[in-house]
Formats: structure tokens, sequence, C-alpha cells
């Protein structure tokens, strides 16, 4: 639901951040299937890429709370995601690796880092064009 | 903070399979990367 309600946000904003000379790419930690269905399901005009082994997630340092879903921001972040048409699919990847968004520069330099702390706590997306 | 070449080389797959380094997707433009929690 969460992973869902942010790519939805950040893919209509895919334009706007061509246009400020970037593009979209989106990670995910399930596997190839899954992700076809997410693509077509959400029709994603980004590229999409898998690390079911979590090496990249891991090295950028996107935390993995095992314990993490029991948290109350987690059930105000549903609450959220639910109000703006979110729904809950099947859990396809690791329910506990939380993610983020970088804005990589060419040269390597990341010009904005967002490690989510819970489920459902997504940066906003102003905040991830303003870094473009 | 800059990604050293370490990050830069590791590997993520496209829905075909393939292998491609992370780096790759900054090399020529600004990449916006979106690590999803989960595809679910």
């Amino acid at each position: 639901m969460f992973c869902r309600e942010q790519a939805v946000q950040l893919h209509r904003e895919r334009d706007a951040i061509r246009r400020k000379g970037a593009d979209l790419v989106f990670v995910g930690n399930g596997n190839r299937r899954f992700a076809r269905g997410f693509r077509d399901e959400f029709a994603i005009e980004a590229p999409i890429y898998v690390d079911p082994e979590l090496v990249a997630y891991r090295a950028l340092e996107f935390s993995r709370p095992v314990l993490g879903l029991l948290n109350p921001k987690v059930w105000v972040a549903g609450a959220r995601a639910l109000g703006g048409g979110a729904r809950q699919g099947a859990i396809q990847g690791d329910a506990f690796q939380l993610g983020g968004v970088l804005v990589v520069r060419k040269d390597g330099t990341v010009a904005y880092r967002f490690a989510s702390a819970t489920a459902g706590d997504h940066p906003p997306v102003t905040e991830v064009l303003a870094a473009l | 903070m800059k990604l050293g070449k370490d990050v830069a080389a590791l590997k993520v797959q496209d829905l075909d399979g393939g292998e491609r380094a992370l780096g790759e997707t900054w090399r020529e433009r600004t990449a916006v990367l979106v690590f999803l929690r989960h595809f679910g």
C-alpha cells in the first residue's frame, strides 16, 4: 500500500523530473515477476530494477526493523494512504525492508537522501523536486 | 556526500534478467532513485 502510494506520487511527476534533467528510476526488493506485475498494474513507464538480495539497500543503509510494523506511525500513515486511494496488495518482497529516495548527480554526488524511518514514511514530492 | 565506486558497481537486475550496475542509472543524467519497500 505504502509503496504504491509513493510510486504513484513520484511517477506522476516523471515529466517534471525529466524537464529538470533527471530520470526517475525505481528499485524494488521483490523478484522480477513481482516487478512486472507492479509495472503493468500502475502503468509505470520509468525503469524498474530489482534487488532481491537487498545488496543495494544494505549498502545505502536503508533500515530493516523487524518490529517496525508495530510502530503507531505506520498505522497513521496507513490511514493517510487509504484516504488517498491506495490499497494494500499482496506483499511482494521483503515486508520489513524499508526504502528511501536518493537524488544522485552524474558524478555520484548525492544531492538528496531520504531514508524511511517506518513503513509509509516518504519524502514530500516537492522536496525531491527541489533537489533537482 | 559522494557514492563510491563500490556502490556504483553494485548489481541490480532489470526485468529481463540482465544485470546492471547501479551507477549506470546516474552515469548520463541525474537519477531520482526510489527504493521501494516492496511491490505490494
